[in-house]
């Protein structure tokens, strides 16, 4: 009854939509560049694809998804709205119209003549459905434990998404064991409610499969919000295999490398349990340094020798744990393979990929973030760089392209190149793209380094593509994004008719750090976790001064104090001391609160900041607000210096006894 | 009785069909022709979910989610977005405006249920 | 005291207050005008550069216009602007925000009608404007945006 209705007002609808086509193709043919008359064709094309899906005929639907798709190509200028393309968009209008209101008659002839047509003139290769992840079907045991940890981001309250109903849900699904985890939880004075800063860790006894247990986060799938482990890794195990006679083995085939292994060299570890693990580590070093205060506010000779054992031992879990985060650049580079396969397929080009480099390690959170821009540049390079085989051969070159991939370590930076032998940037049509974006002037004069930069250019690169390959659609201004994000940068070398060289140079690990957040006033500040020792209550430790500084006792280590009040000027000293070990010995930095332990991604200063003493950088919070990183040693130097600048009058010297 | 929904889509036919399946499941539902309409929809007045379309005239969905998420008013509230399977960029700058969760067109009255039970729980 | 292009090719300015007085900015340079974020202080930076700030996920300093002319410092007020601006120091380019009292409209300035600042016509120092064009009955004094960055201004107030 309902659906019936729908469907009236469907038909209704497209007949609007069909007539609003027309009419917008028609102006089109006058003025081609209206973007307000692109616009409305797309969206008439949109709500007939969309709404078609649910009310109309499948095949309707469908020829409006291609047309849409074609469309597409248009809006973002990859190809020119002709008279003879928008004749057969109009046809293709009439074909709509077809499908819908004469349904039951043959139709698919003309739809196929018409696709053809489309393809034809723009030269669209017709977009492959992106091939869903091979998921092995996972033999599941009856009853399993699995451990959940859920970060949520801060803002997920305020984004409307539900902790507690979460949890619930995966109650419904067995025994659910809920630890909330309030480390990063701040002091109630300085609690937002608005802000999330809770962890919860679960650990379900289930019969459901992890289809399900994901299907409750489905929501919630940013990258490190849900981890999902089996505790007990009910992984059936592949049956043996019977040892194949020798002479059965093919000869020609070379020997695989990999099953020359030995086989207890390598484990396997899926990112998801690194994660975890990573996690842990994290929370383990914040609750150590709970349990090294609790210790010595005990003075319990006996606890103390066993928290210092602790204490060492998660130090060195911490350290291999960061570790372990150096993985091989391969990880990134053999997922490339099948990418060039496929789109070489589909665009019906010979393309062979050489790999080279693929040992050099990178940082793990740098190679996850690597992965989408390097594919968006390979997918360039095979889209619109590396030439058909016909065309090469007329240009005199071989019909096999090539796309080279290399990665090499320089110093303390990773270098990778991606390198095609195709045409070159179309620099003319860049130039017009730019002058009809209005990005350059008609007069003004522009070297061809200066062209092909302007394919960085956010208005030249439109962030709607739709790739086939990742389906995720950015452009290339993104990918300049992410590596600046990631203190890194981006050339661009190219050659008409000899090929596009992109040169990626970023740092090996530089540009993320283990971060320690403490609050100074009402100032953010990061430590690197590396250089922090301990933290400890100040009430808890014995102080002394001796020739003006003040000192505290650790465990019979006399430790200057930095008094983090006086230069940042807030109104009271604080009463916690991050003990860090620097090159110029220990340093107890007094701050108010301890936040917690952040992967902290630095952000350079601009020349006006570079020569603050005690600055080493900065970064961008959970919350969009600036913390600064602190360079202690200097901060400790800046700290004989007379008064600091920032010093407010009347702000209460820290007394000592 | 929980607050209404408002469905905002420039497509009367979708409106009719999420306004009909969340009004048969006890639901009751607001409807607006594009982010603009929405917005003076909305006014203060209290919602317990928004269903949104991306592709709209005068006021899209996404800046719709953004303006929404500037309001006090409706911190915390859900908003879910209809995205086409093509739309993967669409969706994650939808979520990073504030969108909780999404619907994959086409979907059907069931799946728009299951949805908006799991956000706002049952009518 | 410098040549410089805009006296040769008319060009755009974007004009801003600072108390009563209007200053011009090259509209080329500038990337947007927005209502001032919030701002992280740093300890120890000059007067005029005294924090962070995060615009769309690039951190830059703010600098404060009033306190590089040597004005009195001001809070915010409805009107007061943040114009993110792009320094194309050679080999070293960077992002810096402007923190104004208000941002008024887009100039044109003619070819040629630049002129140094008659000697007494303004209470500003001389080495951060380019010059000044006349409107009406008023001056518009240009910055002269390398000056104003530059290193060395890191002198206290």
């Amino acid at each position: 009854m309902s659906l019936l209705d729908a469907t009236q007002t469907f038909l209704d609808e497209a007949r609007d939509l069909l007539e609003q086509l027309e009419a917008a193709l028609l102006d089109l043919e006058a003025r081609p560049d209206d973007a307000a008359l692109i616009n409305t064709t797309f969206r008439a094309l949109h709500t007939l694809k969309g709404s078609g899906a649910m009310f109309g005929p499948a095949e309707m639907a469908a020829f409006a998804h291609h047309l849409e798709d074609t469309f597409e190509l248009v809006r973002q200028g990859r190809v020119p709205l002709g008279p003879r393309l928008v004749g057969v968009f109009l046809r293709a209008g009439d074909h709509l119209r077809r499908l819908l209101f004469t349904p039951g008659v043959e139709h698919e002839a003309e739809t196929l003549h018409l696709l053809a047509a489309l393809r034809e003139l723009t030269g669209a290769a017709p977009e492959s459905v992106p091939a869903a992840t091979p998921l092995a079907p996972e033999a599941q045991p009856d009853m399993r434990q699995v451990m959940i940890n859920l970060r949520l981001p801060p803002t997920a309250l305020a984004f409307g998404t539900n902790p507690l109903a979460l949890i619930d849900e995966l109650r419904g699904l067995g025994d659910c064991l809920v630890t909330p985890l309030t480390g990063a939880v701040p002091d109630l004075d300085r609690l937002d409610p608005a802000q999330l800063s809770m962890h919860w860790q679960m650990t379900l006894t289930t019969a459901a499969d992890r289809a399900a247990i994901e299907d409750v986060f489905i929501f919630v799938d940013e990258p490190g919000v849900v981890s999902i482990t089996e505790i007990a890794p009910a992984m059936p195990e592949a049956p043996a295999r019977p040892r194949a006679p020798v002479d059965e083995a093919p000869a020609a085939a070379p020997r695989d490398a990999a099953t020359a292994e030995p086989a207890d060299s390598q484990v396997r570890v899926s990112a998801a349990r690194l994660d975890t693990l990573l996690g842990q580590v994290g929370e383990l070093v914040i609750a150590q340094a709970r349990l090294t205060a609790l210790a010595h506010h005990r003075h319990d000779a006996a606890l103390s020798s066993i928290v210092e054992e602790v204490e060492r031992l998660s130090a060195d879990l911490r350290d291999s744990a960061m570790d372990m985060r150096m993985l091989p650049i391969d990880q990134l580079f053999s997922r490339y393979r099948r990418v060039v396969r496929d789109l070489a397929d589909s665009l019906k080009k010979d393309i062979q990929l050489v790999l080279s480099g693929e040992e050099t390690e990178l940082d793990k959170t740098v190679l996850d973030r690597l992965g989408d821009p390097l594919v968006h540049i390979i997918r360039n390079a095979i889209d619109h760089g590396i030439e058909t085989p016909e065309a090469r051969e007329a240009a005199g070159k071989p019909r096999r392209g090539t796309l080279r991939l290399c990665a090499r370590q320089s110093g303390g930076e990773m270098i990778i190149t991606i390198e095609d032998d195709g045409a070159g940037l179309d620099r003319g049509r860049i130039r017009a793209k730019a002058l009809a974006a209005g990005i350059v002037g008609p007069e003004e004069e522009l070297t061809p380094g200066q062209i092909d930069q302007l394919i960085f250019h956010p208005g030249l690169s439109t962030a709607q593509a739709v790739s086939s390959l990742s389906g995720r659609g950015v452009g290339m201004d993104v990918v300049k994004r992410t590596i600046t994000d990631l203190q890194g940068s981006i050339e661009i070398a190219s050659e008409p008719g000899r090929g596009t060289r992109i040169t990626l140079r970023l740092p090996l690990t530089l540009a993320i750090i283990e971060g320690l957040q403490v609050a100074i006033g009402a100032t953010m500040c990061i430590l690197p976790v590396a250089s922090v020792e301990e933290c400890v209550e100040l009430a808890q430790v014995e102080t002394g001064t001796s020739s003006g500084r003040n000192f505290v006792d650790i465990r019979g280590t006399m430790v200057p104090l930095l008094w983090t009040d006086r230069i940042f000027g807030t109104a009271r000293s604080g009463s916690v001391v991050a003990v860090l070990e620097t090159e110029g010995g220990k340093t107890g930095v007094v701050v108010d609160q301890v936040i917690g332990q952040h992967q902290t991604v630095i952000k350079p200063l601009s020349p006006l900041h570079r020569c603050v003493p005690g600055l080493a950088g900065a970064t961008i919070l959970g919350d969009g607000s600036v913390a600064l990183i602190l360079d202690v040693p200097a901060l400790a130097r800046c700290q004989t210096l007379p008064p600091a600048p920032a010093r407010q009058p009347g702000a209460s010297l820290p007394h000592v006894a | 009785m929980p607050h209404p929904i408002l469905c905002v889509d420039d497509s009367a036919s979708i409106r009719q069909m999420v306004t009909f399946a969340l009004q048969s499941a006890g639901y009751s539902a607001v409807a607006a022709v594009d982010g603009l309409d929405a917005l003076s929809k909305l006014n203060g007045a209290p919602f317990s979910l928004i269903i949104t379309d991306l592709n709209m005239p005068n006021l899209d969905g996404i800046s719709m989610i953004r303006q929404v998420r500037t309001l006090s008013d409706y911190a915390g509230v859900p908003i879910v977005m209809l995205t086409t399977e093509s739309d993967e960029a669409r969706k994650q700058e939808g979520k990073a405006a504030g969108a909780t969760g999404w619907l994959v067109k086409p979907f059907d009255p069931a799946k728009l249920r299951a949805v908006v039970a799991k956000l706002v729980g049952p009518a | 005291m410098q040549t410089t292009t805009a006296t040769t090719l008319g060009q755009d300015y974007l004009t801003i207050a600072l108390d009563e007085d209007i200053f011009a900015l090259p509209v080329a340079t500038v990337r947007e005008v927005l209502d001032p974020p919030p701002m992280t202080r740093v300890p120890f930076a000059p007067a005029h550069v005294p924090g962070l700030v995060n615009v769309r996920g690039n951190v830059m300093p703010l600098l404060d216009l009033r306190t590089r002319f040597g004005m009195a410092a001001a809070e915010d007020r409805e009107t007061t602007r943040l114009i993110v601006t792009h320094v194309d120091r050679p080999g070293d380019p960077f992002l810096v925000g402007l923190r104004a009292d208000a941002v008024y409209e887009v100039i044109d300035i003619a070819q040629g009608a630049l002129r140094p600042a008659p000697p007494g016509s303004t209470r500003w120092p001389a080495a951060l404007m380019q010059g000044v064009i006349q409107r009406g009955d008023r001056y518009v004094i240009v910055l002269d945006l390398a000056e104003i960055v530059a290193a060395d201004a890191a002198r206290p107030q």
